[in-house]
């Protein structure tokens, strides 16, 4: 470590830029990898829930490794606000779009891997005291009725 | 400024004008490497796309495919080093985000979606 400092001290321009070419590199190549394993997840997994599991890992890891790279190497304002932006935007939209669909997937009963342990969303929705039915998880028909105070404090999961 | 480097470190400051450094040729391999291995991705990803038993899969393999786009992209923002095409990064995933809503909320209001 101590033979890095004079070398941090002499920094000019190009050896700063190569340093951060480094960076990006090692970045890229985590990206890249996330990026491929993603993929090959998507096409060799057995069920569709693995299949989602895969995507969802290329999404999240996969993209933010290339952002990162991008960034170190263009290394300007405009790209790092926009960099920083769109990491934050995938962290939070990946998640919710892969859990959506596998909720989906989960409604319309689409067959599980004959190797899955367990299955924790039916067991739920076969509880009656379970609040939410098959029928709300699409768009409802009819009216919506919004549930207030002691109304939505008796239908919590457990408390009938 | 310039300051005193030991002799075994000094190779690091030679590369200057005319010279490529090995470190930017280091990351145009690795991103010619990477624009093969994301084709190669989009391929699988349009494999499942095409023979995808249900319709999840189907939109799975169509985000996916959306997402490696944008990653290519990012690729051509390295190698040009330019901002002209970062934007599409941003818009290719705020698409791919709101086209899955889209098909999950399909999908629930269909009901049997096998």
């Amino acid at each position: 470590m101590t033979m890095l400092i004079p070398v941090l001290l002499a920094a000019d321009d190009t050896l700063a830029a190569g340093l951060r070419d480094v960076l990006a590199s090692i970045a890229l190549t985590g990206g890249l990898f996330f990026m491929f394993v993603g993929a090959v997840g998507v096409v060799r997994f057995p069920d569709a829930y693995q299949r989602i599991h895969a995507a969802s890992k290329c999404t999240t890891l996969g993209l933010a490794g290339m952002l990162i790279a991008a960034l170190l190497h263009v290394w300007t304002l405009d790209i790092a606000g926009k960099a920083v932006m769109a990491i934050v935007f995938t962290f939070v939209a990946s998640p919710i779009g892969s859990h959506l669909l596998a909720k989906s997937a989960h409604h319309a009963k689409m067959e599980q891997w004959p190797g899955t342990l367990s299955d924790e969303l039916a067991q739920d929705k076969a509880d009656p005291n379970y609040s939410v039915s098959d029928d709300e998880i699409g768009v409802p028909e009819g009216p919506t009725r919004l549930v207030r105070g002691e109304d939505a404090r008796s239908m919590r999961v457990g408390a009938a | 400024m310039m300051m005193h480097l030991p002799d075994h470190l000094a190779p690091l400051l030679v590369a200057s004008e005319g010279v490529t450094p090995w470190t930017r040729t280091m990351l145009d391999m690795i991103i010619t490497g990477g624009i093969i291995l994301m084709s190669l991705g989009v391929l699988l990803c349009m494999i499942r796309l095409l023979k995808g038993p249900t319709l999840v899969d189907r939109g799975l393999a169509a985000d996916t495919i959306s997402i490696q786009i944008a990653g290519l992209v990012l690729l051509l923002t390295i190698r040009l080093e330019t901002l002209v095409v970062f934007d599409v990064v941003l818009v290719v995933a705020i698409l791919g985000f709101v086209s899955t809503l889209a098909f999950a909320q399909y999908l629930g209001r269909k009901g049997a979606a096998v």
